[in-house]
């Protein structure tokens, strides 16, 4: 009797095995792009998930959390940074904060776009890793522009930025007639008028210069289009 | 005996399986998480360099606007 229930228990979980293994397919990273979702501190600014920065050399990059932090990888235009075992939370300390110290060099100094990305994961859960987007303003971006982002009424200076679902259109609106560079159709742009402008949210990084005919003022937006949300566990 | 066994075989055997499900789950679960992080730094590592992609395309057209601005 028990030889025989060992060996129903062993063969469930032998079938058990085989069958998951059997329909697990690799994720294709390439093809999925996340909700920014990382809480994150920045120069004492706190951001969720996205933001615009003001370009100064030092960030003060700092994080807190209630799980492990694996691996780190911050990356800009110029630098890609990776680092190990950044946070350990154990039963005594299950909050720990991690701070990283970014002196921005001359490159992402000057360049007008040089926005960084931030991936923290956690090898045990995939749903605890989480990322961010940041982008600066510059000296060439300084026409002021209203974003209807996600269902919210934000206000930018010269650089806007806007996370939302693929395919659902955002809108941008100046004071003054703005143009575009549609040779550059890197993001499906619509001009309702030389105000208003609907931006179709693709997959990924999407950013566009609008520009005032009359004087050469300029602002820039970023769309960063997601098809999952990270359903976070604790 | 017998009577004993009767009653609490199914209990027991539903027990069992729970047990093996949680173990299974758990030990599942780790090794699928273990491997995504791998493929995650791998990703990481070999994707294309999207922000020097799109800091090239504001470089074009910003260059693109000053000419149309230029132009009578």
């Amino acid at each position: 009797m028990l030889k025989n229930l060992v060996i129903i228990f062993f063969l469930i979980w032998l079938t058990s095995c085989t069958i998951s293994n059997f329909f697990e397919k690799e994720k294709d990273f390439a093809a999925i792009s996340y909700k920014k979702d990382l809480n994150i501190t920045i120069n004492g600014k706190p951001y969720e998930g996205i933001g615009v920065l003001e370009k100064q050399k030092d960030l003060v990059i700092r994080i807190e959390s209630r799980v492990d932090i694996n691996m780190i990888n911050i990356e800009t235009c110029h630098r890609d940074v990776t680092i190990f075992d950044i946070i350990d939370t154990s039963w005594i300390k299950p909050k720990q904060t991690y701070e990283y110290r970014l002196t921005l060099d001359e490159v992402e100094m000057e360049k007008p776009d040089c926005s960084i990305n931030i991936f923290t994961y956690n090898k045990t859960n995939a749903d605890n890793n989480a990322d961010a987007f940041f982008t600066f303003n510059h000296y060439q971006f300084n026409v002021p522009a209203q974003v209807l982002c996600n269902g919210s009424e934000l206000e930018f200076n010269g650089s806007s930025v806007c996370n939302s679902k693929i395919s659902k259109p955002q809108r941008i609106k100046f004071k003054n007639p703005m143009v575009f560079d549609k040779s550059e159709m890197n993001c499906p742009v619509k001009d309702l008028n030389t105000l208003s402008f609907d931006v179709e949210t693709i997959l990924g990084n999407c950013t566009t210069v609008f520009m005032d005919m009359t004087n050469g003022k300029k602002h820039k937006f970023t769309l960063i289009g997601y098809n999952l949300t990270r359903i976070k566990t604790k | 005996m017998i009577g004993m066994l009767t009653t609490y075989a199914p209990l027991l055997v539903k027990l069992g399986i729970s047990l093996i499900d949680l173990f299974v789950k758990n030990s599942d679960d780790k090794v699928k998480a273990k491997k995504e992080f791998i493929a995650a730094i791998q990703y990481q590592a070999t994707k294309e360099d999207e922000l020097l992609k799109v800091s090239n395309s504001v470089d074009r057209q910003i260059n693109n606007l000053n000419n149309m601005r230029k132009k009578p």
